[in-house]
């Protein structure tokens, strides 16, 4: 037995949702891609049509593949640290004593502290000269570093912060993956003598596979639109080495006024995202261990 | 059996120890907070204040209008927590109960909203609160989040967890489908109403980009924004910068400590098997 439903009643529980989503994100989806067509610069009441010519620019644009290029490196400083140290922190509290409970709001903190937030504190923990980082290498008789301001390790410099405030947030998805295999494989396994690294190889880990993937998905997907961190620790520089995808998108579209051609990259960066998804799915998804 | 309770002594030691490490730079940005500015700028840094300043947290309000901006971050913030509930809620609620022609593919287009980075809606976004004369106000700062796919299929996975037997006993003493709703579904939902919240505060408290291109005045930037003018106005007056960072840090930190216990149980929710 259910309650009365009216037809009209599902279209009155949705519609404030269902318009809100076709306003401000539906709509402006289709004007981009609309918009990507033409040489508009987002002043003029009139615009071309150019048909794909943005998208033909942008494979021969040096900055805009420079910074997809430094995009795909901060993906590959930042998101295997990130998962390594979310599985080791999930192991190492997934028992429940009360140390376990600091170390996890410990390691899941940092997620809740906002990107602009993190950003000042780091540069300001990364400083030349006054900063504690390299008074820690000064200590351990190693020189001082001008993380930021040189142009080989200017994209670490924004990495470390990312991960250290990435993966507490994957490590809960990850404890949430190790409460849920069922005790009993451990059990069966440790009564035929396997030992704790064996089981946390051929157990744990593969029955992870899900919750890794997920982590997987959503780090690449953040990753493609870091924007914060850059604009507050070095403005994309030096030398252009931390411009990355989006900040690029915003000085084309916000500070040249190519607004015709920076929705093209927004058209191709949401395009690499849903081909990097749909791809994990294919390949990756097929390959991990579902219960 | 002694050498055990010393062994996990030890481990709790070792653990806190750890925990001390990764939380290290918010520790770092509190005591520099507090710090005058002539002692940041000695060799070898201080750990501790020599001289505890806690002035440098009034003074941030002479440097900017920060207490405007804070302002500004907690009524967006607010608006859009309630927005995100009240229009969330019946949306979830009918996806989760209610049966309707075209119910999944509207389901799947909730999804899919999901799928668009919020780069892609930039510019157009901008050009159309352009067009609206909604540039540099509270409604262009809220009314486009008040509805969230992720909110929705959160909401909705929650619901679909509540037994139906409640909303039939429901039904038989005479409760409408709205009466059920409010009375049954949502007392039932906190915990997940909760974590939307969160999840939407954060978001909220958090964003850069977007503030930053839709705000031109002073007086409508919001806290993060007001950040990044703070370090250009200031120069590289560290501890007043930290203790802004200190006062836009905290609401974040304090809902988490709040929520933390119901994060885990809704994370295992969402649908993070794959």
């Amino acid at each position: 037995m259910t309650a009365r439903v009216y037809r009209w009643m599902p279209l009155l529980f949705l519609a404030p949702s269902l318009i809100l989503l076709g306003l401000f994100v539906f709509y402006p989806t289709v004007n981009a891609a609309w918009t990507s067509l033409t040489n508009w610069n987002g002043i003029s009441p009139s615009s071309d049509f150019t048909g794909l010519r943005n998208y033909l620019d942008l494979f021969t644009d040096g900055d805009f593949l420079r910074s997809l290029r430094n995009t795909c490196l901060y993906v590959v400083l930042t998101l295997p640290t990130s998962l390594v140290l979310a599985i080791g922190a999930a192991l190492l509290i997934q028992r429940g004593s009360a140390g376990s409970t600091v170390l996890r709001l410990a390691f899941t903190v940092p997620f809740v502290v906002s990107i602009p937030v993190v950003s000042v504190v780091w540069v300001w923990i990364l400083d030349p000269n006054f900063g504690i980082l390299n008074y820690g290498l000064h200590l351990v008789g190693l020189g001082r570093q001008d993380w930021l301001g040189n142009p080989s390790t200017s994209m670490l410099g924004i990495a470390i912060p990312s991960v250290w405030r990435q993966f507490g947030y994957f490590m809960l998805i990850v404890l949430a993956g190790i409460k849920g295999i069922d005790p009993s494989y451990h059990e069966a396994a440790a009564l035929d003598g396997a030992s704790y690294w064996r089981r946390l190889r051929r157990i744990t880990l593969p029955l992870l596979g899900p919750q890794l993937f997920f982590c997987l998905v959503l780090g690449v997907i953040d990753s493609f639109q870091v924007f914060s961190q850059v604009d507050l620790m070095t403005g994309g520089g030096p030398l252009n080495s931390t411009n990355v995808v989006v900040y690029e998108l915003y000085k084309q579209g916000f500070s040249y006024f190519h607004v015709g051609y920076a929705c093209a990259m927004a058209v191709v960066l949401m395009l690499v995202l849903g081909a990097l998804t749909y791809v994990q799915q294919r390949w990756v998804g097929s390959k991990v261990f579902y219960q | 059996m002694k050498s055990t309770v010393v062994l996990r002594t030890v481990s709790n030691v070792l653990k806190v120890f750890l925990a001390l490490v990764v939380v290290f730079p918010i520790l770092w940005m509190i005591v520099t907070a507090l710090k005058p500015s002539t002692e940041v700028v000695t060799w070898p840094p201080t750990f501790l204040p020599r001289h505890w300043h806690w002035g440098n947290l009034a003074e941030v309000e002479r440097a900017g209008p920060f207490l405007r901006w804070y302002f500004n971050s907690v009524l967006i913030a607010a608006i859009t927590v309630a927005g995100n509930l009240v229009f969330g809620v019946p949306a979830a609620f009918a996806f989760a109960r209610l049966k309707f022609r075209g119910r999944n593919l509207l389901f799947l287009v909730v999804l899919g909203s999901l799928m668009i980075p919020g780069e892609v809606l930039l510019i157009p976004l901008f050009v159309f609160l352009n067009k609206l004369g909604w540039v540099d106000t509270y409604q262009a700062l809220t009314v486009p989040f008040l509805a969230n796919g992720f909110v929705i299929f959160l909401l909705r996975q929650f619901f679909e967890t509540i037994p139906r037997e409640l909303e039939e006993a429901a039904v038989i003493d005479g409760c409408g489908l709205l009466r059920i709703m409010w009375h049954v579904v949502v007392p039932l939902s906190r915990p997940a109403l909760a974590v939307s919240a969160f999840f939407v505060f954060i978001g909220s408290w958090n964003s850069y980009l977007y503030p930053l291109i839709v705000t031109r005045s002073e007086s409508m930037r919001t806290v993060t924004v007001g950040l990044s003018l703070f370090k250009s106005e200031s120069g590289t007056n560290w501890p007043l910068l930290m203790s802004a960072a200190t006062l836009i840090a905290l609401p974040a930190m304090i809902a988490f400590l709040l929520i933390e216990r119901h994060l885990k149980d809704t994370m295992a929710l969402s649908g993070v098997r794959g």
